[in-house]
């Protein structure tokens, strides 16, 4: 819907140009005929004479073009004001050819017909249907086959063409009965079309009412006028100033089309409503509850209400998330369906423009699907940390089991071992040497063995991580570090146990990385910030060294899994390595308390 | 010298007792958790209490909190903690309250029974006796700076030998060094350290401390 709009946009109805050739050449036709025709004017009387039916005719295709290009209002009735336009050029052919003059008089009337219907289709709705197209029909019937009728009654079959733009003078008119019946019927059209539109206009809402009042205005004095003329066949002592009241519908003939088309270009501002709205909100999506707002400034209808779908629970909710019950449509509030994501609850004037609103509608549903899509992202992204961080959580605590069982069993019976295998090594008789070498061997063995699995209890969990936290567990990294390392800076107290261990094995991985690519005069700094803004804690560990650089964060993965791990706390790790400048690892973690 | 044990894992104790036994101690008790190793203290007033580092109920720390606790009941008496780890902070903690007569040593090294029974005797004195493998790490904080870097090798050597409770005579066996070269050195510690004048015994656990200390309080 809202595609099929963008895309007449932006080209012309391709009828444009074939409309404005056959306008131009009409026109020429229309001068032409005017000067030849067998008037005898001047070229000064011809311009003069030529040049209100001219401004209408064109007055009446310009409305035309912007209907048909611009699809609202008045989409249908195009070719209706294309129609008048060309009848209002047909007047200039009333020459002294009878079958002209006969062509030209029935077109005359034939604008009222075509205005009449304009009239009545503008402000479409969904209001009184049936009485408006009775209007149309009505308002054909008046200015067509009624006027024939009545030129074939009145003789005109038979009477000599006459200029039917000249001002016709009192007296030559000779109005009968019959007359005033014909003429009065498309008055009645207009008086009652005028009417309808009114109505229509003081029960529309703002929006609508912007491009309408323009083309009421017009209306109510194109009507005055006919009514005017109307009145003057009827009631004799008026008829002196018939010639008066030709030349105002004349001028009305002119002017009503710039009404119209004043009203037509109005009423499309407002119906860019939906673009404003779709540019406003589309390009980020609103926090809740925006939309709504948008939409009702938008639509200046400040009681605008959404509700969203949501379709695991099978009902619906405000923008607030508040459980929300699907209105019925009264004559107080209109309820437009979105399909799948929800509904718009407006003022039933709205529906007085159904395009305008469905592009609305088009719109909205977009953006509010887009809402609803954000929110499921945001709910499994929130879902995929909360597993992570649970994940994290049972690694570390899966680790430091595995670091108290080695310590509290393997190694404890191993140390147990090697105590029984003093105490038999005291009982070997001083002259056994041989056993009592094996079983020296055995014992150093065996504290070998026992080292080895301190060490990689360690590995897996430092146990000083646990028992005296960072500051000590850091410490005794940068002890036991290999390349000479220093801790600079490093928060006191405890930290998420995660988070404890991801810094642990942040420094950890830095000064191992360090010792192999470095370079032996190399010096490691380690500093460790806690920093709570606006009472989010985030951790910031700064491993540098003055060494060689140029390490590689995708290559080693040593660095990669560093990444990984700190990543999946939230938290991000960079290295910087420039060639011969050192290397810097720094990683940012957020400390969910 | 009466000496008691604690530690939570029979066979250990057992092997701990007939080694010290066989030493020429006197295994006056054994206790299996903290609880009954105060107890057993306050009844029977040993030199020494050897103490598992990690102990029912909580299994964490309990032998370094017991170091404590016991010198209120039985003021002056020695304690060593034997530890599955090798872990610096574990003898900052058990030194850092200035006791006289601490001690912290792996567990396996009680199969070496000449230094244990050393150890165990130099807190009995009042020494302190630190695990060569945590004098080890301590070592190479030496190279940050700070009072331990003013300290010559051969000084850093000494002061390592000192922190696992070797006299100077020790010492001096240890490095093949005359004993003057030894008491030159540990002169030279003390006034590096910046240690006040006062026994020589004194001197020599603030000496260590310094030793523990360092690196752990700068921040």
């Amino acid at each position: 819907m809202l595609h099929t709009a963008t895309l007449r946009h932006s080209r012309p109805a391709p009828a444009t140009p074939l409309l404005i050739t056959v306008q131009i050449l009409a026109t020429l036709f229309g001068i032409a005929a005017v000067r030849y025709g067998g008037y005898g004017l001047t070229w000064a009387d011809t311009v003069s004479h030529t040049v209100l039916p001219l401004a209408a005719a064109w007055a009446f295709t310009c409305c035309a073009i912007v209907a048909a290009e611009r699809r609202r209002p008045g989409e249908s009735v195009w070719p209706m004001l294309l129609a008048a336009g060309l009848c209002m050029l047909l007047l200039l052919g009333a020459v002294r050819h009878r079958l002209a003059f006969q062509i030209a008089f029935l077109a005359d009337w034939l604008v009222m017909g075509a205005i009449a219907h304009v009239m009545t289709d503008f402000a479409r709705g969904s209001a009184y249907p049936r009485l408006r197209r009775a209007l149309v029909i009505a308002g054909y019937v008046a200015t067509g086959p009624c006027v024939v009728v009545w030129f074939v009654i009145s003789g005109g079959l038979t009477a000599r063409p006459r200029d039917l733009l000249a001002e016709v003078q009192v007296g030559t008119i000779d109005v009968e009965t019959v007359d005033i019946v014909f003429a009065m019927l498309p008055t009645l059209v207009y008086v009652v079309a005028l009417g309808l539109f009114c109505v229509r206009w003081a029960t529309a809402g703002r929006i609508l009412r912007r491009g309408w009042t323009t083309v009421l205005l017009g209306n109510i004095g194109m009507t005055g006028i006919y009514v005017y003329t109307g009145l003057m066949i009827m009631v004799p002592a008026l008829r002196s100033t018939y010639g008066t009241g030709i030349a105002a519908s004349r001028v009305g003939l002119a002017v009503w089309p710039l009404f119209l088309l004043a009203g037509m270009l109005r009423a499309r501002a407002g119906r860019s409503v939906a673009a404003d709205l779709a540019a406003e909100l589309g390009h980020a999506p609103p926090p809740p509850g925006r939309l709504q707002d948008a939409l009702a400034r938008a639509l200046g209808d400040p009681g605008l209400r959404l509700i969203y779908h949501r379709p695991a629970h099978g009902d619906y909710v405000d923008p607030d998330g508040r459980p929300s019950p699907m209105p019925e449509s009264g004559p107080d509030r209109s309820v437009t369906l979105l399909a799948g994501v929800g509904a718009i609850i407006h003022d039933p004037a709205l529906d007085e423009s159904p395009d305008l609103m469905r592009a609305v509608a088009a719109t909205a549903r977009l953006l509010m699907e887009n809402e609803r899509l954000h929110a499921e992202v945001r709910a499994q992204l929130a879902q995929v940390r909360a597993s992570r961080a649970r994940i994290v959580e049972a690694g570390v605590t899966a680790r430091r089991k595995i670091e108290r069982d080695l310590h509290d069993g393997a190694q404890q019976r191993l140390v147990t071992l090697a105590l029984m295998l003093r105490i038999a090594r005291g009982q070997v008789p001083e002259t056994d040497t041989p056993l009592a070498a094996a079983i020296d061997e055995c014992a150093l063995e065996l504290r070998q063995a026992i080292g080895e699995l301190r060490e990689l209890a360690r590995g897996i969990h430092p146990a000083v991580l646990t028992e005296a936290g960072l500051s000590s567990a850091l410490v005794s990294l940068a002890e036991r570090s290999t390349v000479p390392a220093e801790v600079t800076e490093v928060p006191q107290g405890r930290f998420p146990p995660g988070v404890e261990e991801a810094v642990y094995f942040v420094v950890s991985e830095s000064l191992a990385n360090a010792a192999k690519h470095a370079g032996d005069s190399a010096r490691v700094t380690i500093a460790v910030r806690a920093r709570t803004h606006e009472g989010r804690t985030t951790m910031t560990v700064e491993v540098a060294d003055d060494g060689n650089g140029g390490a590689d964060a995708s290559r080693g993965s040593g660095l990669r899994g560093l990444a990984d791990r700190v990543e999946a706390l939230d938290g991000t790790l960079t290295v910087h390595s420039p060639a011969g400048h050192g290397t810097r690892v720094l990683a940012e973690l957020p400390c969910a308390s | 010298m009466r000496v008691v044990i604690a530690d939570d894992a029979l066979l250990f104790r057992e092997g701990v007792a007939r080694l010290l036994a066989e030493a020429g101690f006197a295994v006056v008790g054994q206790a299996a958790d903290a609880v009954s190793l105060v107890d057993l203290v306050r009844a029977e007033r040993p030199d020494v209490a050897i103490v598992d580092i990690r102990m029912p109920p909580t299994h964490t720390t309990e032998g370094l909190d017991a170091a404590v606790t016991l010198d209120t009941v039985c003021p002056g008496i020695g304690v060593l903690v034997l530890s599955q780890y090798v872990e610096g902070h574990h003898a900052v903690r058990l030194l850092g309250d200035n006791l006289p007569g601490r001690g912290y040593m792996v567990k396996e090294s009680v199969t070496d029974l000449d230094r244990f029974a050393a150890a165990v005797r130099t807190v009995a004195a009042g020494g302190v006796v630190v695990a060569p493998e945590v004098v080890d790490e301590m070592l190479g904080r030496r190279r940050n700076g700070g009072a331990l870097a003013g300290l010559s090798d051969r000084e850093a050597e000494v002061l390592g030998l000192m922190a696992q409770g070797r006299s100077n005579q020790a010492i001096c066996a240890e490095l093949f060094l005359s004993p003057k070269t030894v008491e030159t050195h540990v002169r030279n510690i003390f006034t590096k350290l910046d240690l006040p004048a006062g026994a020589d015994g004194n001197r020599r656990v603030l000496a260590v401390l310094t030793f523990l200390r360092e690196g752990r309080t700068r921040r």
